[in-house]
Protein backbone atom coordinates (compact mmCIF):
# COMPACT_ATOMS: atom_id res chain seq x y z
CA UNK A 1 0.00 0.00 0.00
CA UNK A 2 1.32 3.40 -0.88
CA UNK A 3 2.28 5.51 2.10
CA UNK A 4 0.34 8.31 0.44
CA UNK A 5 -2.91 6.33 0.50
CA UNK A 6 -5.64 8.25 2.24
CA UNK A 7 -6.52 6.99 5.71
CA UNK A 8 -9.93 8.72 5.50
CA UNK A 9 -12.78 6.48 4.38
CA UNK A 10 -15.54 7.79 2.12
CA UNK A 11 -17.94 7.53 5.06
CA UNK A 12 -15.63 9.58 7.30
CA UNK A 13 -15.13 12.10 4.52
CA UNK A 14 -18.88 12.60 4.08
CA UNK A 15 -19.32 12.81 7.87
CA UNK A 16 -16.62 15.47 8.01
CA UNK A 17 -18.26 17.34 5.18
CA UNK A 18 -21.55 17.26 7.07
CA UNK A 19 -19.86 18.52 10.24
CA UNK A 20 -18.20 21.33 8.29
CA UNK A 21 -21.55 22.25 6.73
CA UNK A 22 -23.21 22.26 10.14
CA UNK A 23 -20.38 24.41 11.49
CA UNK A 24 -20.70 26.92 8.67
CA UNK A 25 -24.47 26.96 9.17
CA UNK A 26 -24.06 27.59 12.89
CA UNK A 27 -21.63 30.44 12.24
CA UNK A 28 -23.98 31.94 9.63
CA UNK A 29 -26.94 31.63 11.98
CA UNK A 30 -25.09 33.33 14.81
CA UNK A 31 -23.53 36.06 12.64
CA UNK A 32 -25.00 39.52 13.30
CA UNK A 33 -27.53 40.74 10.74
CA UNK A 34 -28.81 44.27 11.25
CA UNK A 35 -32.22 45.28 10.00
CA UNK A 36 -32.15 48.92 11.09
CA UNK A 37 -30.07 51.51 12.95
CA UNK A 38 -31.58 50.58 16.31
CA UNK A 39 -30.29 47.02 15.96
CA UNK A 40 -26.91 48.33 14.87
CA UNK A 41 -26.39 50.54 17.91
CA UNK A 42 -27.43 47.68 20.18
CA UNK A 43 -24.70 45.48 18.75
CA UNK A 44 -21.36 44.92 20.43
CA UNK A 45 -19.66 45.15 17.05
CA UNK A 46 -20.51 48.86 16.96
CA UNK A 47 -18.16 49.43 19.90
CA UNK A 48 -14.86 51.01 18.94
CA UNK A 49 -12.33 48.19 18.89
CA UNK A 50 -8.79 48.86 20.11
CA UNK A 51 -5.59 46.95 19.42
CA UNK A 52 -5.25 43.80 21.52
CA UNK A 53 -2.44 45.19 23.67
CA UNK A 54 -4.47 48.18 24.93
CA UNK A 55 -5.63 47.67 28.51
CA UNK A 56 -8.40 49.62 30.23
CA UNK A 57 -7.84 51.44 33.52
CA UNK A 58 -10.41 52.61 36.09
CA UNK A 59 -12.37 55.79 35.36
CA UNK A 60 -10.39 58.97 36.25
CA UNK A 61 -7.17 56.94 36.70
CA UNK A 62 -5.05 57.41 33.56
CA UNK A 63 -1.37 56.42 33.32
CA UNK A 64 -0.36 60.04 33.99
CA UNK A 65 -1.04 60.68 37.67
CA UNK A 66 -3.69 63.34 38.32
CA UNK A 67 -4.38 65.24 41.55
CA UNK A 68 -7.61 67.19 41.22
CA UNK A 69 -6.93 68.97 44.53
CA UNK A 70 -3.82 70.57 43.00
CA UNK A 71 -5.55 71.34 39.73
CA UNK A 72 -7.19 74.71 39.21
CA UNK A 73 -9.47 75.72 36.37
CA UNK A 74 -6.88 76.88 33.88
CA UNK A 75 -7.13 80.31 32.32
CA UNK A 76 -7.37 79.67 28.56
CA UNK A 77 -5.77 83.06 27.90
CA UNK A 78 -2.50 81.84 29.40
CA UNK A 79 -1.05 79.49 26.85
CA UNK A 80 2.25 79.23 25.07
CA UNK A 81 0.91 80.29 21.69
CA UNK A 82 -0.17 83.67 23.04
CA UNK A 83 1.90 86.66 21.91
CA UNK A 84 1.22 88.27 25.30
CA UNK A 85 2.54 85.21 27.17
CA UNK A 86 5.57 84.84 24.89
CA UNK A 87 6.39 88.52 25.39
CA UNK A 88 6.35 87.99 29.18
CA UNK A 89 9.29 85.59 28.81
CA UNK A 90 11.09 86.77 25.66
CA UNK A 91 10.13 90.41 25.23
CA UNK A 92 7.85 92.17 22.75
CA UNK A 93 10.66 92.89 20.29
CA UNK A 94 11.46 89.23 19.74
CA UNK A 95 7.77 88.28 19.49
CA UNK A 96 7.03 90.99 16.94
CA UNK A 97 10.21 90.24 15.00
CA UNK A 98 9.29 86.62 14.26
CA UNK A 99 7.53 87.34 10.98
CA UNK A 100 10.60 89.04 9.51
CA UNK A 101 12.81 86.06 10.41
CA UNK A 102 10.26 83.68 8.92
CA UNK A 103 10.10 85.69 5.68
CA UNK A 104 13.89 85.82 5.43
CA UNK A 105 14.19 82.05 5.83
CA UNK A 106 11.46 81.49 3.25
CA UNK A 107 13.29 83.70 0.76
CA UNK A 108 16.63 82.00 1.41
CA UNK A 109 15.26 78.47 1.12
CA UNK A 110 13.22 79.34 -1.95
CA UNK A 111 16.31 80.78 -3.64
CA UNK A 112 18.37 77.68 -2.87
CA UNK A 113 15.56 75.29 -3.96
CA UNK A 114 15.72 73.63 -0.53
CA UNK A 115 13.72 70.35 -0.32
CA UNK A 116 10.13 71.16 0.51
CA UNK A 117 10.50 74.73 -0.81
CA UNK A 118 10.32 73.98 -4.52
CA UNK A 119 7.75 75.72 -6.69
CA UNK A 120 5.24 72.88 -6.28
CA UNK A 121 5.78 72.72 -2.49
CA UNK A 122 5.13 76.45 -2.14
CA UNK A 123 1.98 76.02 -4.24
CA UNK A 124 0.71 73.09 -2.17
CA UNK A 125 1.28 74.61 1.26
CA UNK A 126 0.29 78.13 0.26
CA UNK A 127 -2.97 77.07 -1.35
CA UNK A 128 -4.52 75.48 1.74
CA UNK A 129 -7.99 76.92 2.32
CA UNK A 130 -10.22 76.21 5.26
CA UNK A 131 -13.68 77.09 4.05
CA UNK A 132 -16.18 77.64 6.85
CA UNK A 133 -19.48 75.77 6.40
CA UNK A 134 -21.53 78.95 6.13
CA UNK A 135 -20.97 80.10 9.68
CA UNK A 136 -18.34 80.50 12.36
CA UNK A 137 -19.53 78.04 15.01
CA UNK A 138 -20.46 79.58 18.33
CA UNK A 139 -20.31 78.32 21.92
CA UNK A 140 -23.69 76.57 21.65
CA UNK A 141 -23.95 76.91 17.85
CA UNK A 142 -26.31 79.84 18.20
CA UNK A 143 -24.88 81.27 14.98
CA UNK A 144 -26.03 78.44 12.69
CA UNK A 145 -28.39 80.17 10.22
CA UNK A 146 -30.28 77.03 9.24
CA UNK A 147 -30.12 74.37 11.94
CA UNK A 148 -32.17 71.16 11.73
CA UNK A 149 -35.48 71.16 13.57
CA UNK A 150 -35.53 69.94 17.15
CA UNK A 151 -37.97 67.15 18.16
CA UNK A 152 -40.13 69.87 19.72
CA UNK A 153 -40.27 71.76 16.45
CA UNK A 154 -41.02 68.57 14.55
CA UNK A 155 -43.71 67.52 17.03
CA UNK A 156 -42.19 64.27 18.21
CA UNK A 157 -40.57 63.21 21.49
CA UNK A 158 -36.80 63.53 21.93
CA UNK A 159 -34.70 60.43 21.33
CA UNK A 160 -34.26 58.24 24.38
CA UNK A 161 -32.15 55.21 24.98
CA UNK A 162 -29.62 53.82 27.41
CA UNK A 163 -26.24 55.56 27.77
CA UNK A 164 -24.65 52.53 26.09
CA UNK A 165 -26.93 52.87 23.08
CA UNK A 166 -26.35 56.63 22.94
CA UNK A 167 -22.58 56.12 23.08
CA UNK A 168 -22.57 53.66 20.18
CA UNK A 169 -24.99 55.77 18.15
CA UNK A 170 -23.03 58.99 18.61
CA UNK A 171 -19.73 57.28 17.84
CA UNK A 172 -21.12 55.79 14.63
CA UNK A 173 -22.55 59.17 13.57
CA UNK A 174 -19.40 61.14 14.38
CA UNK A 175 -17.24 58.57 12.60
CA UNK A 176 -19.46 59.06 9.53
CA UNK A 177 -19.03 62.85 9.84
CA UNK A 178 -15.23 62.60 9.95
CA UNK A 179 -14.10 61.75 13.50
CA UNK A 180 -11.73 58.84 14.07
CA UNK A 181 -11.45 57.92 17.77
CA UNK A 182 -14.38 58.89 20.02
CA UNK A 183 -14.61 58.51 23.80
CA UNK A 184 -16.62 59.97 26.65
CA UNK A 185 -16.27 61.16 30.23
CA UNK A 186 -18.93 62.25 32.67
CA UNK A 187 -18.53 65.90 33.65
CA UNK A 188 -18.39 65.34 37.40
CA UNK A 189 -18.36 68.13 39.97
CA UNK A 190 -14.60 67.54 40.27
CA UNK A 191 -14.22 68.18 36.53
CA UNK A 192 -16.41 71.31 36.74
CA UNK A 193 -14.37 72.67 39.66
CA UNK A 194 -10.88 71.80 38.35
CA UNK A 195 -10.81 70.86 34.66
CA UNK A 196 -13.06 73.23 32.71
CA UNK A 197 -11.18 76.37 31.66
CA UNK A 198 -11.98 79.53 33.61
CA UNK A 199 -11.60 81.65 30.46
CA UNK A 200 -11.80 80.93 26.78
CA UNK A 201 -8.70 81.63 24.69
CA UNK A 202 -10.83 83.85 22.47
CA UNK A 203 -8.75 86.50 20.76
CA UNK A 204 -6.21 86.68 23.58
CA UNK A 205 -3.34 85.39 21.40
CA UNK A 206 -3.46 88.60 19.38
CA UNK A 207 -0.28 90.66 19.42
CA UNK A 208 -2.25 93.78 20.39
CA UNK A 209 -2.56 92.42 23.94
CA UNK A 210 1.21 92.30 24.54
CA UNK A 211 1.89 94.05 27.82
CA UNK A 212 -1.78 94.59 28.63
CA UNK A 213 -4.69 92.80 30.26
CA UNK A 214 -7.00 90.96 27.88
CA UNK A 215 -10.51 92.47 28.10
CA UNK A 216 -13.46 90.11 28.69
CA UNK A 217 -14.86 91.08 25.31
CA UNK A 218 -11.76 89.49 23.73
CA UNK A 219 -11.68 86.37 25.94
CA UNK A 220 -14.77 85.68 27.97
CA UNK A 221 -15.02 83.87 31.32
CA UNK A 222 -16.63 80.41 31.25
CA UNK A 223 -19.26 80.27 33.98
CA UNK A 224 -21.80 77.76 35.27
CA UNK A 225 -25.39 78.94 35.69
CA UNK A 226 -28.67 77.36 36.77
CA UNK A 227 -30.17 77.36 33.30
CA UNK A 228 -31.25 74.52 31.04
CA UNK A 229 -29.37 75.51 27.89
CA UNK A 230 -25.86 76.77 27.18
CA UNK A 231 -25.61 80.30 25.81
CA UNK A 232 -23.11 83.06 25.19
CA UNK A 233 -23.06 86.83 25.45
CA UNK A 234 -20.32 89.29 24.54
CA UNK A 235 -19.03 89.00 28.10
CA UNK A 236 -19.44 85.35 29.12
CA UNK A 237 -19.81 81.75 27.98
CA UNK A 238 -22.36 79.83 30.00
CA UNK A 239 -22.43 76.12 30.84
CA UNK A 240 -25.77 74.99 32.33
CA UNK A 241 -25.79 73.29 35.73
CA UNK A 242 -27.31 70.10 34.34
CA UNK A 243 -25.83 66.60 33.96
CA UNK A 244 -23.27 66.79 31.16
CA UNK A 245 -20.79 64.50 29.41
CA UNK A 246 -17.63 65.39 27.55
CA UNK A 247 -17.07 63.96 24.09
CA UNK A 248 -13.37 63.49 23.35
CA UNK A 249 -12.58 62.90 19.70
CA UNK A 250 -9.73 62.86 17.29
CA UNK A 251 -9.37 63.62 13.62
CA UNK A 252 -6.54 62.14 11.63
CA UNK A 253 -3.28 63.37 10.20
CA UNK A 254 -1.06 62.28 7.34
CA UNK A 255 2.08 60.49 8.54
CA UNK A 256 3.98 61.19 5.33
CA UNK A 257 3.33 64.93 5.59
CA UNK A 258 4.29 65.02 9.28
CA UNK A 259 7.54 63.25 8.44
CA UNK A 260 8.29 66.14 6.06
CA UNK A 261 8.28 68.52 9.03
CA UNK A 262 10.87 71.25 8.89
CA UNK A 263 9.65 72.11 5.39
CA UNK A 264 6.57 73.77 3.91
CA UNK A 265 4.98 70.34 3.48
CA UNK A 266 5.48 69.70 7.19
CA UNK A 267 3.66 72.95 7.87
CA UNK A 268 0.90 71.78 5.57
CA UNK A 269 0.66 68.58 7.65
CA UNK A 270 -0.88 70.70 10.40
CA UNK A 271 -3.30 72.44 8.01
CA UNK A 272 -4.28 69.06 6.56
CA UNK A 273 -5.78 67.98 9.90
CA UNK A 274 -8.30 70.84 9.77
CA UNK A 275 -9.96 69.97 6.47
CA UNK A 276 -13.15 68.47 7.86
CA UNK A 277 -13.43 70.07 11.30
CA UNK A 278 -16.09 72.60 10.30
CA UNK A 279 -18.29 69.92 8.75
CA UNK A 280 -17.72 67.59 11.68
CA UNK A 281 -18.73 70.27 14.16
CA UNK A 282 -21.82 71.44 12.26
CA UNK A 283 -23.01 67.90 11.56
CA UNK A 284 -22.47 66.69 15.14
CA UNK A 285 -24.23 69.75 16.53
CA UNK A 286 -27.22 69.21 14.24
CA UNK A 287 -27.30 65.45 14.90
CA UNK A 288 -27.58 66.09 18.63
CA UNK A 289 -30.07 68.88 18.03
CA UNK A 290 -32.23 66.55 15.90
CA UNK A 291 -32.25 64.04 18.76
CA UNK A 292 -33.20 66.80 21.23
CA UNK A 293 -29.84 67.45 22.91
CA UNK A 294 -27.22 70.20 22.93
CA UNK A 295 -23.56 70.49 21.99
CA UNK A 296 -21.41 72.96 23.93
CA UNK A 297 -18.03 74.14 22.67
CA UNK A 298 -16.56 73.97 19.21
CA UNK A 299 -14.90 71.17 17.27
CA UNK A 300 -12.09 72.75 15.29
CA UNK A 301 -11.83 76.15 16.95
CA UNK A 302 -9.50 76.29 19.91
CA UNK A 303 -10.65 79.83 20.74
CA UNK A 304 -13.61 78.24 22.52
CA UNK A 305 -12.24 75.02 23.98
CA UNK A 306 -14.05 73.97 27.14
CA UNK A 307 -10.83 72.56 28.58
CA UNK A 308 -7.57 70.91 27.64
CA UNK A 309 -8.41 68.68 24.70
CA UNK A 310 -5.42 66.47 25.47
CA UNK A 311 -6.69 66.00 29.01
CA UNK A 312 -10.13 64.99 27.74
CA UNK A 313 -8.55 62.51 25.32
CA UNK A 314 -6.50 60.95 28.12
CA UNK A 315 -9.42 60.69 30.55
CA UNK A 316 -11.69 59.20 27.85
CA UNK A 317 -9.04 56.67 26.84
CA UNK A 318 -8.30 57.91 23.35
CA UNK A 319 -4.62 57.96 24.17
CA UNK A 320 -1.95 58.57 26.77
CA UNK A 321 0.09 61.58 27.86
CA UNK A 322 3.48 62.14 26.25
CA UNK A 323 6.85 63.68 27.00
CA UNK A 324 6.17 66.31 24.36
CA UNK A 325 2.95 67.32 26.21
CA UNK A 326 1.39 69.13 23.23
CA UNK A 327 0.28 65.88 21.69
CA UNK A 328 -1.52 62.92 23.20
CA UNK A 329 -0.28 59.65 21.78
CA UNK A 330 -2.92 57.17 20.61
CA UNK A 331 -2.17 53.48 20.09
CA UNK A 332 -3.60 53.69 16.57
CA UNK A 333 -2.04 56.87 15.23
CA UNK A 334 0.80 57.91 17.50
CA UNK A 335 1.20 61.69 17.40
CA UNK A 336 -0.48 62.81 14.13
CA UNK A 337 -4.06 64.01 14.24
CA UNK A 338 -6.00 66.55 16.20
CA UNK A 339 -7.97 66.28 19.44
CA UNK A 340 -11.15 68.02 20.52
CA UNK A 341 -13.38 68.03 23.56
CA UNK A 342 -16.99 69.24 23.58
CA UNK A 343 -19.88 68.86 26.01
CA UNK A 344 -23.36 67.43 25.59
CA UNK A 345 -26.40 66.72 27.77
CA UNK A 346 -27.05 63.42 25.96
CA UNK A 347 -26.38 60.80 28.67
CA UNK A 348 -23.36 58.74 27.59
CA UNK A 349 -21.50 55.73 28.92
CA UNK A 350 -18.00 56.89 30.01
CA UNK A 351 -15.09 55.13 28.34
CA UNK A 352 -12.07 54.09 30.36
CA UNK A 353 -8.56 55.57 30.32
CA UNK A 354 -6.10 53.22 28.66
CA UNK A 355 -2.70 51.75 29.32
CA UNK A 356 -0.76 50.83 26.19
CA UNK A 357 2.60 51.49 27.87
CA UNK A 358 2.94 54.71 25.88
CA UNK A 359 3.50 57.21 28.70
CA UNK A 360 5.86 54.76 30.39
CA UNK A 361 7.73 54.51 27.08
CA UNK A 362 8.07 58.31 27.00
CA UNK A 363 9.97 58.12 30.30
CA UNK A 364 12.75 56.22 28.49
CA UNK A 365 12.45 57.76 25.04
CA UNK A 366 13.42 61.34 24.33
CA UNK A 367 13.53 61.23 20.53
CA UNK A 368 11.26 64.29 20.29
CA UNK A 369 13.50 66.19 22.73
CA UNK A 370 16.70 65.16 20.94
CA UNK A 371 15.42 66.52 17.64
CA UNK A 372 13.74 69.68 18.98
CA UNK A 373 15.63 72.61 17.37
CA UNK A 374 15.03 75.13 20.22
CA UNK A 375 15.43 72.34 22.84
CA UNK A 376 12.19 73.14 24.65
CA UNK A 377 11.13 69.56 25.42
CA UNK A 378 12.01 68.16 28.84
CA UNK A 379 14.82 65.61 29.02
CA UNK A 380 14.06 64.66 32.61
CA UNK A 381 14.05 60.93 33.33
CA UNK A 382 10.91 61.11 35.46
CA UNK A 383 7.83 63.36 35.35
CA UNK A 384 7.15 65.72 38.23
CA UNK A 385 4.29 67.37 40.11
CA UNK A 386 6.35 70.57 40.34
CA UNK A 387 6.19 72.96 37.42
CA UNK A 388 9.67 74.44 36.88
CA UNK A 389 10.22 78.16 36.34
CA UNK A 390 10.45 79.41 32.77
CA UNK A 391 13.28 81.87 32.15
CA UNK A 392 13.30 82.47 35.92
CA UNK A 393 9.63 83.40 35.98
CA UNK A 394 6.46 81.62 37.07
CA UNK A 395 5.18 79.21 34.44
CA UNK A 396 1.63 80.40 33.86
CA UNK A 397 0.85 78.38 30.72
CA UNK A 398 0.93 74.84 32.16
CA UNK A 399 -2.02 73.18 33.88
CA UNK A 400 -1.24 72.21 37.47
CA UNK A 401 -2.16 68.88 39.05
CA UNK A 402 -0.59 66.28 36.78
CA UNK A 403 2.70 64.43 37.20
CA UNK A 404 4.06 65.47 33.85
CA UNK A 405 7.06 66.45 31.78
CA UNK A 406 7.01 70.25 31.46
CA UNK A 407 8.10 72.03 28.33
CA UNK A 408 8.83 75.62 27.41
CA UNK A 409 5.76 76.11 25.24
CA UNK A 410 6.17 79.88 24.64
CA UNK A 411 9.65 79.25 23.19
CA UNK A 412 8.23 76.35 21.15
CA UNK A 413 5.73 78.70 19.51
CA UNK A 414 8.21 81.57 19.26
CA UNK A 415 10.71 79.37 17.41
CA UNK A 416 7.91 78.02 15.17
CA UNK A 417 6.88 81.54 14.25
CA UNK A 418 10.48 82.49 13.48
CA UNK A 419 10.73 79.70 10.90
CA UNK A 420 9.01 79.60 7.53
CA UNK A 421 7.69 76.07 8.11
CA UNK A 422 6.22 76.13 11.61
CA UNK A 423 8.64 73.41 12.87
CA UNK A 424 6.55 70.52 14.35
CA UNK A 425 9.57 68.28 13.88
CA UNK A 426 8.71 66.41 17.10
CA UNK A 427 5.46 65.15 15.53
CA UNK A 428 7.34 63.56 12.65
CA UNK A 429 10.12 62.27 14.89
CA UNK A 430 7.93 60.59 17.51
CA UNK A 431 8.68 56.87 17.82
CA UNK A 432 4.95 56.17 17.58
CA UNK A 433 4.51 58.01 14.26
CA UNK A 434 4.81 54.83 12.20
CA UNK A 435 2.76 53.14 9.52
CA UNK A 436 1.50 49.56 9.46
CA UNK A 437 3.49 47.94 6.66
CA UNK A 438 6.10 46.28 8.83
CA UNK A 439 5.08 43.65 11.33
CA UNK A 440 7.73 44.90 13.73
CA UNK A 441 5.65 47.94 14.75
CA UNK A 442 2.83 45.76 16.08
CA UNK A 443 5.33 43.51 17.89
CA UNK A 444 7.07 46.48 19.50
CA UNK A 445 3.82 48.20 20.48
CA UNK A 446 2.56 44.94 21.99
CA UNK A 447 5.82 44.52 23.90
CA UNK A 448 5.89 48.14 25.10
CA UNK A 449 2.37 47.75 26.47
CA UNK A 450 3.42 44.86 28.69
CA UNK A 451 7.16 45.16 29.37
CA UNK A 452 9.15 48.36 29.91
CA UNK A 453 12.53 46.62 29.98
CA UNK A 454 13.24 47.19 26.26
CA UNK A 455 11.92 50.77 25.98
CA UNK A 456 15.31 52.48 25.72
CA UNK A 457 16.45 49.83 23.23
CA UNK A 458 13.38 50.39 21.04
CA UNK A 459 13.90 54.16 21.17
CA UNK A 460 17.51 53.75 19.99
CA UNK A 461 16.41 51.19 17.40
CA UNK A 462 13.97 53.72 15.92
CA UNK A 463 16.85 56.17 15.53
CA UNK A 464 19.17 53.58 13.97
CA UNK A 465 16.55 52.43 11.48
CA UNK A 466 16.03 55.97 10.22
CA UNK A 467 12.39 56.50 11.20
CA UNK A 468 11.39 60.11 11.61
CA UNK A 469 11.38 63.46 9.86
CA UNK A 470 13.60 64.36 6.93
CA UNK A 471 13.40 67.34 4.58
CA UNK A 472 14.12 65.09 1.61
CA UNK A 473 10.82 63.28 2.26
CA UNK A 474 9.04 66.47 1.17
CA UNK A 475 10.22 65.88 -2.39
CA UNK A 476 9.76 62.09 -2.60
CA UNK A 477 6.21 62.68 -1.25
CA UNK A 478 5.09 63.89 -4.67
CA UNK A 479 5.64 60.48 -6.24
CA UNK A 480 3.67 58.54 -3.62
CA UNK A 481 0.14 57.24 -4.12
CA UNK A 482 -1.46 57.84 -0.72
CA UNK A 483 -5.01 57.53 0.66
CA UNK A 484 -7.47 60.41 0.38
CA UNK A 485 -6.15 63.36 2.44
CA UNK A 486 -3.07 61.20 3.02
CA UNK A 487 -4.87 59.72 6.04
CA UNK A 488 -5.39 56.00 6.71
CA UNK A 489 -9.01 55.98 7.84
CA UNK A 490 -9.15 52.18 7.88
CA UNK A 491 -7.09 51.94 11.08
CA UNK A 492 -10.22 52.08 13.22
CA UNK A 493 -12.34 49.91 10.89
CA UNK A 494 -13.21 46.52 12.34
CA UNK A 495 -16.07 45.65 10.01
CA UNK A 496 -16.57 45.56 6.27
CA UNK A 497 -13.23 43.96 5.55
CA UNK A 498 -11.39 47.30 5.66
CA UNK A 499 -9.15 46.65 8.65
CA UNK A 500 -5.85 44.94 8.00
CA UNK B 1 0.36 37.64 -0.69
CA UNK B 2 1.47 36.33 2.70
CA UNK B 3 -1.13 33.58 2.37
CA UNK B 4 0.71 32.29 -0.72
CA UNK B 5 4.10 32.78 0.91
CA UNK B 6 2.82 30.71 3.85
CA UNK B 7 1.70 27.94 1.48
CA UNK B 8 5.07 28.08 -0.33
CA UNK B 9 7.04 27.84 2.92
CA UNK B 10 4.79 25.02 4.13
CA UNK B 11 5.37 23.15 0.86
CA UNK B 12 9.12 23.70 1.09
CA UNK B 13 9.27 22.46 4.68
CA UNK B 14 7.13 19.44 3.78
CA UNK B 15 9.35 18.75 0.76
CA UNK B 16 12.43 19.03 2.97
CA UNK B 17 10.98 16.52 5.46
CA UNK B 18 10.08 14.13 2.65
CA UNK B 19 13.57 14.54 1.22
CA UNK B 20 15.11 13.70 4.60
CA UNK B 21 12.93 10.58 4.86
CA UNK B 22 13.69 9.58 1.28
CA UNK B 23 17.42 9.86 1.97
CA UNK B 24 16.94 8.25 5.39
CA UNK B 25 18.55 11.24 7.12
CA UNK B 26 17.75 12.49 10.62
CA UNK B 27 18.29 15.84 12.30
CA UNK B 28 18.90 16.20 16.03
CA UNK B 29 16.47 18.24 18.16
CA UNK B 30 18.84 21.21 18.40
CA UNK B 31 19.39 21.21 14.63
CA UNK B 32 15.63 21.40 14.19
CA UNK B 33 15.43 24.21 16.78
CA UNK B 34 18.23 26.32 15.27
CA UNK B 35 16.85 25.76 11.78
CA UNK B 36 13.31 26.73 12.83
CA UNK B 37 14.54 29.91 14.54
CA UNK B 38 16.57 30.75 11.45
CA UNK B 39 13.58 30.18 9.16
CA UNK B 40 11.22 32.26 11.33
CA UNK B 41 13.81 35.04 11.44
CA UNK B 42 14.19 34.86 7.65
CA UNK B 43 10.43 35.16 7.09
CA UNK B 44 10.31 38.00 9.65
CA UNK B 45 13.10 39.75 7.73
CA UNK B 46 11.31 39.34 4.41
CA UNK B 47 8.05 40.72 5.80
CA UNK B 48 9.72 43.75 7.37
CA UNK B 49 12.00 44.33 4.37
CA UNK B 50 9.03 44.48 2.02
CA UNK B 51 6.82 46.25 4.58
CA UNK B 52 9.43 48.95 5.10
CA UNK B 53 9.55 49.69 1.38
CA UNK B 54 5.74 49.93 1.45
CA UNK B 55 6.16 52.46 4.26
CA UNK B 56 8.74 54.36 2.15
CA UNK B 57 11.36 53.68 4.84
CA UNK B 58 14.21 52.37 2.70
CA UNK B 59 16.87 52.73 5.40
CA UNK B 60 14.74 50.64 7.76
CA UNK B 61 14.33 48.03 5.03
CA UNK B 62 18.09 47.59 4.59
CA UNK B 63 18.63 47.66 8.36
CA UNK B 64 16.30 44.67 8.63
CA UNK B 65 18.49 42.79 6.15
CA UNK B 66 21.48 43.52 8.39
CA UNK B 67 19.96 43.17 11.86
CA UNK B 68 17.65 40.18 11.39
CA UNK B 69 18.40 38.90 7.87
CA UNK B 70 22.09 38.19 8.43
CA UNK B 71 21.54 36.29 11.72
CA UNK B 72 18.80 34.25 10.05
CA UNK B 73 21.19 33.13 7.29
CA UNK B 74 23.90 32.38 9.85
CA UNK B 75 21.48 30.20 11.84
CA UNK B 76 20.35 28.33 8.71
CA UNK B 77 23.96 27.86 7.61
CA UNK B 78 24.83 26.65 11.11
CA UNK B 79 22.07 24.04 10.96
CA UNK B 80 23.28 22.87 7.59
CA UNK B 81 26.90 22.60 8.70
CA UNK B 82 26.05 20.87 11.98
CA UNK B 83 23.98 18.27 10.15
CA UNK B 84 26.42 17.87 7.25
CA UNK B 85 29.48 17.39 9.50
CA UNK B 86 27.65 15.01 11.83
CA UNK B 87 26.39 12.91 8.93
CA UNK B 88 29.75 12.86 7.17
CA UNK B 89 31.35 11.40 10.33
CA UNK B 90 28.69 8.71 10.58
Amino acid sequence: MSKFHSMVSRRDFMKGLGMAGAGIGAVAASAPVFHDIDELIASDTAVQPRPWWVKERPIDDPTIEVDFDMMERHDGRNQGQSARVRAMYYGADRVLGAAALSAAELAERTASNYPGYTYRSRALAGSFKRVSPGTAPGWAETKDPAPVKTPEERGEPKWTGTPEEASRMLRAAMRAYGASLVGYTELTQEHRDHVIFSYEKGDSNNEKYIGTDVPVTAARPIVFENVAKAYETTEKLVIPNVPLWEIALSTQGSNELWRSSGTLLGGFANSNTFYNCGNLHASTYNFLRYLGYQLIGTIGNDARYVGSEGGAAIMAGLGEASRQKLYTLTPEYGAPGRLYGVLTDLPLEPTHPIDAGIYRFCHSCQKCADHCPPQVISKEKEPSWDIPLTEGKETIFSVKGTKAFYNNLPLCRQYSNETSHGCRICWGECTFTVNRGSLVHQIIKGTVANVSLFNTYFYKLGEAFGYGADAEKAETWWDLSLPTLGQDSTITAADGGYGK
Amino acid sequence: MWFFIGILIGALVLGFIWWLKHKNLHLTWYEWLIGAVGLILLVFTLQNFMGSFEEVESKAAYMFLLVTGLPSLILLALTWQLAARRLSKA
